[in-house]
């Protein structure tokens, strides 16, 4: 229950922490209200097991990967890193040149497993060490056991879960076609920011 | 007359007594600049305000004596947005070491206030009572200043500021001068939506950090306040030239 209601006390930061990079993605696929829905739930699912993740960690290290600040920095820069490939792949891949080798293997896997993109993100998302998130894992820490630690991540993640559903409601605007490549703007603008943060921290350069 | 030619053309050349008379208000109460600068002693300062007072004063008298106005607009606008980094940029070094404000600085409010927060500051400042914005509220370029100098030039200017004042109306102005013809033509309409792109990932963004991202990535006249981490993750962009040629760029997209 502390899980949850940490979760939903905290709930704003996360969505916060994830919007730059669910609210773009959704503007730029233009899908109705329904359809955004099972983008946000995949995406959510992605960032359960980025959660779920944490959960065994803090059984396994305790409070020991909490000092491990150094590690942080890499974890999460090389998380941003991702996010802003996944992102970037995303927005280009409907409009990749012929010939570009990059994104002919990423266009091929995600046009075969659409649901990956949501779900990376959210995984991705979901590894973003963030006070709340911090927390949590002291909590999960604190229980002792595999299942309470990832009990209390589960809950976390149902509390914080609430504030994403209305973001579905961007696809009230599905039809006005502008808004699709304003967030295809957007989302290549946070991609690059991702790209430049996550560089800087995994190579130690800056704490953000 | 069709409207174009009319357009390069000007008004009609006026005789040169009646431009005179007509430039002699504006020429005596802009004189108060130079008798003000005559009363600090200072050379480099007085032959400054000297020349900037008669090159206005010329430039209008002979916007008025040739009918050119543009022409003559045009030079003293891109002189301004040229000058402006000039002083601005020692001006900042000078008050506080650095193009950014120290910590210090930040924390005991002495910024010069920014002219494009003043707007969003005043309604907090009036229902609150808290100026969201680390400077002081009056005195130098402070709040109360800044605000004034908002209004009046609105009020006095209105959208005459774009075309005559602004610094960055100024670089537009002088790169569009470069070439007579555009260089890359046919350029996709989709990009007209690029300020939005950008808007929307500022304040996605500024959520996320709770940071004046604007302010500290994009913004290129740096009359805001500078954090540390930004301060060291983007050095190059921070030094002046750099953000100085961002000046056009800023204009035509963020602005």
């Amino acid at each position: 229950m502390q899980g949850f209601l940490l979760g939903l006390a905290n709930g704003t930061t996360c969505l916060a922490f994830c919007a730059p990079v669910l609210v773009p993605f959704l503007l730029e696929e233009g899908k109705n209200v329904r359809q955004n829905l099972m983008t946000v739930l995949k995406f959510l699912g992605g960032r359960l097991g980025g959660y779920m993740l944490f959960g065994l960690l803090a059984w396994a290290t305790g409070s020991l990967l909490l000092r491990a600040t150094s590690y942080q920095g890499l974890v999460i820069g090389a998380a941003y890193v991702g996010l802003s490939a996944l992102l970037l792949v995303a927005v280009l891949r409907k409009k990749a040149p012929a010939g570009a080798c990059a994104f002919e293997g990423a266009r091929a896997t995600f046009s075969r497993w659409p649901a990956l993109i949501p779900l990376g993100m959210g995984f991705l998302a979901g590894l973003k060490v963030c006070p709340p998130l911090l927390l949590a894992f002291t909590d999960a820490a604190s229980t002792g056991t595999l299942i309470g630690s990832l009990f209390v991540f589960l809950m976390f993640f149902v509390g914080t879960s609430i504030y994403f559903i209305p973001l579905s409601f961007l696809g009230a605007f599905a039809h006005v076609s502008d808004l699709r490549i304003v967030g295809k703007f957007a989302a290549v603008i946070v991609a690059l920011y991702y790209l430049f943060s996550g560089v800087l921290l995994f190579t130690g350069g800056v704490r953000l | 007359m069709t409207a174009s030619t009319k357009t390069r053309t000007g008004s009609p050349p006026m005789a040169i007594w009646k431009a005179l008379l007509l430039s002699l208000p504006m020429f005596l109460i802009t004189a108060l600049l130079p008798l003000q600068a005559l009363e600090s002693g200072e050379l480099s300062y007085i032959v400054a305000i000297l020349v900037m007072w008669l090159g206005f004063n010329v430039a209008f008298i002979l916007m008025l004596t040739t009918g050119q106005t543009y022409r003559y607009r045009s030079v003293l606008f891109i002189l301004l947005a040229v000058a402006l980094p000039l002083w601005f940029i020692p001006m900042m070094i000078e008050t506080h070491g650095s193009m950014m404000l120290s910590e210090e600085a930040f924390v005991s409010a002495e910024a010069n206030f920014c002219p494009l927060a003043t707007f969003m500051v005043i309604v907090p400042a009036l229902v609150k009572r808290i100026v969201i914005f680390p400077s002081a509220l009056a005195g130098g370029l402070g709040f109360a200043t800044a605000a004034f100098m908002w209004a009046g030039s609105t009020l006095a200017l209105g959208r005459g500021w774009c075309s005559w004042g602004c610094l960055f109306g100024g670089w537009d102005e002088l790169f569009s001068r470069l070439r007579k013809r555009a260089v890359i033509k046919n350029i996709d309409r989709r990009w007209i939506y690029l300020p939005f792109g950008l808007l929307l990932a500022i304040v996605l963004l500024s959520a996320v950090t709770l940071q004046p991202i604007y302010c500290g990535w994009l913004c290129p006249s740096r009359s805001s306040p500078s954090f540390k981490h930004l301060r060291r993750s983007w050095p190059l962009y921070r030094s002046s030239p750099l953000s100085c040629c961002s000046l056009p760029w800023w204009s035509c997209y963020p602005c």
